[in-house]
């Protein structure tokens, strides 16, 4: 009997184990979420022509997780105007920790994550290039 | 009891399994967030991609992801990075190798193009076709060239000049007959390049029979404006049955039938004019319908 608890108990953690990661921040409400960062790096802007490294990084949620990403030149920020939750502007180690969030979501599409990816090295901070360095280092 | 030990060992069964799927599934969820990572790091500063790629092409990372690497490499337009992307054409061996000189090419920076003229001479045939189509993708005619120039024999020499042609470069190919007189290698090339100026002067040229059967027939491969009538002058022109043979071929080749139905009506050989009308047959001309008719018409 008491091998049959351990056998149980096993079973109960491989199945905690293999529970999929999630982008909690944007499953409270489908619909667009956005804030903004300055980024280190400058970016040309097609639509506007200035330069500016402050970027307006939009995460359409639906049916509880990321579906979408859009990201603006802040000087042309061309987002979604409705249904919008707006989260502010943030330090770039928390923009950073909102795409990371995305990006380790297993729940997530892949084209989505991804793309949180591809901002996450475009806005470019030490310890961005540290996540990467990591994950193409790992086997 | 018994029924429960073997309804937990169905259920542990199921869920190993299920965890060895998921496993799977893992690696190639993170296998293909590596290449999304190498890929976004084309939007990085030189000094932070740098490092990073020189890492994955130093590990022992899929061949996929070094391939992605060495393109990444391609991209950074810094002395360091086209450096290190020549070092790789260099040293590293097979598809890597390989995959290095092709994005030299891709990058297309004069240096590194320059550093591809040692990695051909010291490479293996694979290596030096790689080269050649690295130069190919550049765009780079003077390197290859030389190549054609420098070559230690003629197998080298015809892959260079059929490079040449490929890229269409009449300037280095005339050169080339000064240089190093005619080939039937060089000649295929004029072709390829679609040199009718040249071909033409060949052509038209009996004191090499061999290179002048072999330019008539390519003429009727590049075709143009002025091809059948100068393959109409040179058949009636020749007393020479090869030429005449050859001038038919290129005819037939370029889809001449006008100039063909010509050298039809002005014959009077009975023979001949069988042998032309057999080959308006073959090259489908609408007007062997209307030579049978008068021939037809001529018998009643």
């Amino acid at each position: 009997m008491r091998a049959l608890k351990v056998m149980f108990l096993g079973l109960f953690i491989l199945a905690l184990l293999n529970s999929p990661s999630t982008a909690s921040t944007f499953s409270e409400a489908d619909g667009w979420y956005k804030w903004s960062v300055d980024s280190p790096v400058n970016m040309g802007s097609s639509c506007c022509g200035n330069m500016s490294g402050e970027l307006a990084i939009y995460v359409r949620s639906s049916n509880g997780g990321p579906v979408r990403i859009r990201a603006y030149n802040a000087n042309c920020d061309k987002g979604p105007e409705e249904n919008v939750t707006d989260l502010g502007a943030m330090s770039l180690a928390q923009s950073d920790a909102l795409l990371l969030e995305i990006v380790q979501a297993t729940n997530v599409d892949m084209d989505v994550r991804e793309d949180a990816l591809l901002w996450l090295v475009l806005t470019g901070s030490d310890e961005t290039f540290e996540y990467v360095d990591r994950l193409l280092s790992s086997r | 009891m018994k029924n429960i030990l073997k309804l937990a060992t169905a259920f542990a069964l199921i869920l190993f399994s299920t965890a060895a799927f998921a496993q799977a599934s893992d690696t190639e969820e993170q296998d293909s967030l590596k290449m999304a990572a190498m890929e976004a790091l084309i939007t990085a500063p030189p000094e932070r991609a740098l490092p990073i790629v020189d890492k994955v092409l130093a590990s022992d990372s899929s061949i996929e992801l070094k391939e992605r690497a060495l393109f990444i490499l391609s991209q950074m337009d810094t002395p360091e990075s086209q450096a290190r992307l020549v070092a790789y054409a260099s040293d590293s061996q097979g598809e890597l190798q390989e995959e290095a000189i092709r994005m030299i090419g891709i990058g297309g920076d004069r240096e590194a193009l320059a550093g591809l003229s040692d990695v051909y001479t010291s490479g293996d045939a694979k290596v030096r076709q790689a080269v050649l189509e690295a130069y190919l993708i550049a765009d780079d005619t003077d390197a290859v060239f030389e190549i054609a120039t420098n070559a230690s024999n003629e197998e080298e020499f015809s892959e260079a000049v059929q490079m040449l042609g490929v890229m269409g470069a009449h300037e280095q190919l005339r050169e080339l007959r000064n240089r190093a007189g005619l080939s039937e290698s060089l000649v295929e090339a004029y072709m390829i390049s679609g040199d009718e100026i040249t071909l033409r002067e060949l052509a038209l040229d009996g004191s090499n029979p061999e290179v002048q059967l072999q330019a008539i027939e390519a003429l009727g491969v590049v075709g143009g404006d002025d091809v059948g009538q100068t393959l109409v002058d040179l058949y009636q022109a020749s007393a020479d049955e090869d030429v005449k043979e050859a001038a038919l071929q290129g005819l037939l080749i370029s889809g001449e039938d006008e100039a063909v139905l010509e050298l039809y009506r002005n014959s009077s050989d009975s023979a001949e004019k069988r042998e032309l009308l057999e080959l308006l047959v073959v090259m489908g001309s609408d007007d062997v319908w209307d030579i049978i008719d008068s021939a037809l018409e001529g018998a009643e």
